[in-house]
């Protein structure tokens, strides 16, 4: 088993030098004259000869295997660059506004967790029931609402008709709750599917007949027997969805005014911030990359050598 | 109708029992108008080919059929006197483990690969003697020694897939008689496995039924197994009945033309070595079609003009066993000369 | 046509219907609206429902129900776009992968997987980023991001297609490679990437709208419902209907495709029977059963 997620861990560090690769050349193909828009943001007067200058402070000249270098020597440091929008360090902006992203994702994920579950138990309870198709019409609504609407509708009902809740900026908990259900709405949906699909795949399996020759009821079939089969499944769609989710904060962060990753991802597009880009890509390429490995080796853990040995 | 001999209220007694499948591609009936019955203390086996109808036969009575298939259930099936076919679900599931158990097919799939073996068997326990957990997982444990497995103590947090096929299917029966039922339903429980582990699982069976006094229905295929346990005997054919009786009539006295077929193809260790192996000649009726007259009519070499005309009915084989019954137009004519 | 006949089988009358009202709107869009979705008339601002606009103007007095049917054009010419060019490409890479194997497949599956580990928006974003905001940028960052779903479909189909025996046996009659792979691999993956274009158009949808909604998608003056929506924000308190419209065509759009995919995977795994199909097919069976 630790061979297994050692060789895990080898393909996720493989699939970071890629991603490092990747937003390094990606920012290196700026069509234009990097020193130039440099030398102008800084203001003043621009010659060549600043230009210049600029150039050789940051390495603009030196071969592009060199510079990539550079870069992954400063990002090791914690050096992500200055951004080019404000002149503040990369990586105290990253900082700050770490904490209402991940406070997004998280008030995201429960909100996932609890749609998804129950909206699949209730369909897997009474199969092809009213219920059950009233549950999936629900979800392919979900699915296909563009969050940004859902997100202006959750604020257009509760904010200016009912003025029930806070929607601009991250101020406390009460603020929290739209932007939760925003973000987490759709994935709970998609959860959901996943859920109800393996439960009913696990339903039509050979042991549901011999508990129900037990004398067992559906229900508690459900939860006892069918439920444990579909941990690895449910899990995985779960990290995966909630990794997905860094990218919905990236469109539902500026509508609800938080100043998060999202949204500093989103200016630095804006706005060519060069440094900020290639840092946030490789940060975001990064987190998905840790995501998933996490992911993989929980599902390992909880569904271990023991079925992979019956798998063969 | 057919006589009982003995006065007690059969335990198991079935009348008329008509099984129709459907599912979105086809629709069968393997069961056709079918009856008979089951004894305390007696030993049922129900033979024939597969698709003959047998499993479906004590399983769709119990609403134990796969998902997907929708089932229609005509007859009576009484079980103790009840019939399971009208009871509400709350008296099913009573029934379900605590009145019968089931031993399946194929041990593998019927263990759930992601929950211990003690909490598979205990929860039986739990459920139809009404036992606290802790006394559940102690009586799992006794039962596990009643099967024959040596440290059920250890056994009873394993997996299934850390146990062999003969392992587990002695769990499986483990299970089936967690909730002290009266009757046992077995289904092939050999046939999955090795040669060598089925004679255990046989004997073990027998010693179970003696100790706790269980009927047991037993469905297979191998007459080695049908003369090693069986005290009764009713052979299959396209969902009908063909031939119902003790164990010694329908095995040494048979009478129909599908059983005399079914115990010449199997080899036997006397004939000279070479001699051809004789099957019987062409293949079963599609049950999703109408079937006019005997449905082995077709592959059998004694027909005569009769078989065509109608379903044959069950007729008194000749001979002194009233039990012993037959649906043949040959054995008629056998009985009216014999009475003539 | 014999096509078109098998999907309205498979897929019912509403999903089909909304294909073809789709279409329709796609080619014939133009001629349909009342009016040029770009002509501003400030006298006429921000009016709502109206025999003369059936709903209503912008801020800048353009006709609400040109805008709507322009930015139909515009999500359906993006995605057909980009669907075809991540599709052809990701086809390509996919079948050279799977046919070849070995280190060539390594490398490509490595690259793949990364273009996998990182989610559509976020690359699109960065690489609209570096090249500027624009709508070809857009399409040609989508693509990009698209490219490896399908060229790991297409490698799947392929890499398993081609230890069966009857590719074996071409080669042994000597087909040469282009021929195996142009008239035998190439339609297969070609099936499973149309079917899974038609539920991933929906997705691409959304995301070319999240895109115009940054900003950095389809630019104004052209008409998209994503860019539509943010300009409309600002006025949601007073004008509810702009914010609304497009919010709900892009929905019904996305749910349309949705729909579509669904059907397409149900096709292939039949459900049980609903009780009328059911009643239908006991009435048969014993028809034919007791006669």
């Amino acid at each position: 088993m630790l061979r297994i997620a050692l060789n895990r861990a080898m393909s996720a560090l493989v699939l970071v030098v890629i991603a490092s690769v990747f937003s390094f050349i990606l920012v290196a193909a700026f069509p234009g004259n990097v020193a130039a828009l440099i030398a102008e943001l800084r203001g003043g007067f621009v010659s060549q000869a600043v230009v210049d200058k600029v150039a050789e402070e940051y390495r603009l000249r030196d071969p592009l295997l060199y510079r990539y270098g550079y870069w992954v020597a400063d990002v090791v440091h914690g050096d992500f660059g200055k951004s080019l929008r404000t002149g503040e360090e990369v990586s105290t902006a990253i900082e700050k506004r770490l904490e209402p992203t991940l406070v997004m994702i998280a008030g995201g994920g429960i909100v996932m967790l609890v749609v998804g579950l129950v909206l699949s138990f209730c369909g897997a309870l009474w199969p092809g029931g009213l219920v059950d198709r009233f549950i999936r019409a629900l979800a392919v609504v979900n699915i296909s609402v563009p969050k940004f609407f859902l997100a202006a509708m959750l604020i257009y009902a509760f904010g200016v008709i009912m003025n029930l809740l806070p929607t601009f900026g991250f101020r406390g908990p009460t603020s929290w709750i739209l932007p939760s259900i925003a973000i987490g709405l759709v994935p709970g949906a998609l959860l959901s599917r996943v859920a109800r699909v393996s439960l009913e795949e696990a339903m039509s399996r050979p042991f549901v007949i011999t508990a129900m020759s037990k004398g067992f009821g559906r229900r508690r079939i459900l939860l006892r027997d069918a439920l444990p089969n579909i941990v690895p499944v449910v899990l995985t769609a779960f990290g995966m969805n909630l990794a997905f989710m860094i990218q919905s904060a990236i469109v539902i962060e500026p509508i609800f005014a938080w100043q998060g990753i999202g949204a500093y991802f989103v200016d630095a597009a804006r706005f060519r911030d060069l440094p900020v880009l290639q840092s946030c890509l490789l940060l975001f390429s990064v987190l998905f990359i840790i995501v998933n490995l996490v992911v993989d080796l929980l599902v390992i853990v909880v569904d271990p050598l023991q079925r992979r040995a019956m798998r063969g | 109708m057919i006589q009982t001999v003995g006065s007690a209220t059969p335990i198991l007694d079935v009348r008329n029992l008509t099984v129709t499948l459907h599912t979105p591609k086809t629709s069968v009936r393997p069961v056709d108008r079918v009856s008979y019955t089951v004894n305390e203390g007696e030993i049922l086996a129900i033979v024939g080919e597969s698709g003959s109808g047998k499993t479906i036969l004590n399983l769709a009575p119990l609403g134990l059929l796969p998902a997907g298939v929708d089932s229609d259930i005509e007859g009576s099936v009484r079980f103790e006197g009840q019939d399971v076919l009208t009871s509400g679900e709350d008296k099913l599931r009573a029934v379900r483990g605590g009145g019968i158990g089931v031993i399946f097919q194929d041990p593998l799939s019927a263990l759930n690969p992601v929950r211990k073996i003690g909490r598979q068997i205990a929860e039986v326990a739990e459920e139809h003697l009404k036992l606290t957990p802790r006394a559940a997982e102690q009586r799992a444990g006794e039962l596990l020694s009643l099967v024959g497995l040596p440290d059920p103590l250890s056994r009873l947090q394993q997996y299934p897939h850390e146990l062999s096929g003969g392992q587990r299917q002695r769990v499986g029966i483990a299970m089936s008689i967690a909730g002290e039922p009266r009757l046992l339903i077995a289904d092939e429980p050999t046939t999955a496995l090795d040669v060598t582990v089925q004679a255990q699982i046989v004997s073990l069976l027998k010693d179970l039924q003696r100790r706790l006094k269980m009927a047991i229905v037993m469905i297979t295929h191998d007459i080695g197994v049908v003369s090693g346990m069986a005290t009764k005997v009713a052979v299959m054919y396209a969902g009908r009945l063909a031939e119902i009786g003790s164990v010694d009539d329908v095995l040494t006295r048979s009478v129909h033309p599908y059983t005399l077929g079914l115990l010449n193809s199997v080899p036997t260790l006397k004939a000279p070595i070479g001699s051809r192996f004789s099957g019987l000649p062409g293949s079963p009726p599609d049950l999703s079609r109408r079937i006019d007259g005997c449905a082995f009519m077709p592959r059998c070499s004694q027909a005569i003009p009769n078989c065509e005309r109608g379903r044959p009915p069950l007729v008194h084989a000749p001979g002194d066993s009233p039990e012993h019954l037959a649906a043949c137009p040959v054995v008629m004519n056998k009985l009216a000369d014999e009475l003539a | 046509m014999k096509a078109i006949k098998d999907l309205y089988k498979a897929v019912g009358l509403p999903i089909c219907f909304l294909i073809g009202f789709f279409i329709f709107i796609a080619v014939f869009g133009k001629y349909v609206s009342p009016y040029d979705p770009n002509a501003q008339n400030l006298l006429k601002a921000s009016q709502t429902f109206s025999a003369e606009h059936w709903f209503g103007t912008d801020n800048l007095g353009r006709d609400t129900l040109s805008r709507l049917v322009a930015g139909a054009r515009t999500t359906l010419f993006g995605v057909t776009l980009v669907l075809l060019m991540a599709g052809s490409v990701g086809m390509v890479i996919g079948t050279i992968s799977g046919y070849f194997g070995g280190w060539l497949d390594e490398i490509l599956m490595r690259i793949i997987d990364f273009g996998l580990s990182v989610p559509s928006l976020v690359v699109a974003l960065a690489i609209v980023g570096v090249f500027g905001p624009d709508f070809w940028n857009m399409i040609l960052a989508l693509a990009i991001a698209w490219v490896p779903i399908y060229a790991r479909l297409a490698r799947g189909v392929v890499a398993a297609a081609v230890n069966q025996p009857y590719i074996e046996s071409l080669r042994v009659l000597g087909a040469s490679r282009t021929r195996i792979i142009v008239k035998h691999l190439t339609p297969a993956a070609l099936g499973s990437v149309l079917i899974y274009a038609s539920a991933d158009a929906g997705v691409l949808a959304l995301n070319i709208a999240n895109l115009s909604f940054l900003g950095l998608g389809v630019q104004p003056p052209q008409a998209e419902w994503g860019q539509m929506l943010v300009a409309a924000l600002p006025y949601l308190e007073e004008a509810p209907r702009l914010v609304i419209l497009p919010g709900l065509s892009l929905t019904i759009m996305v749910i349309g495709f949705n729909l579509l995919g669904e059907a397409i995977a149900l096709a292939k795994n039949p459900r049980p029977m609903s009780k009328r199909r059911l009643f239908q097919r006991r009435r048969e069976f014993l028809k034919e059963i007791a006669a």
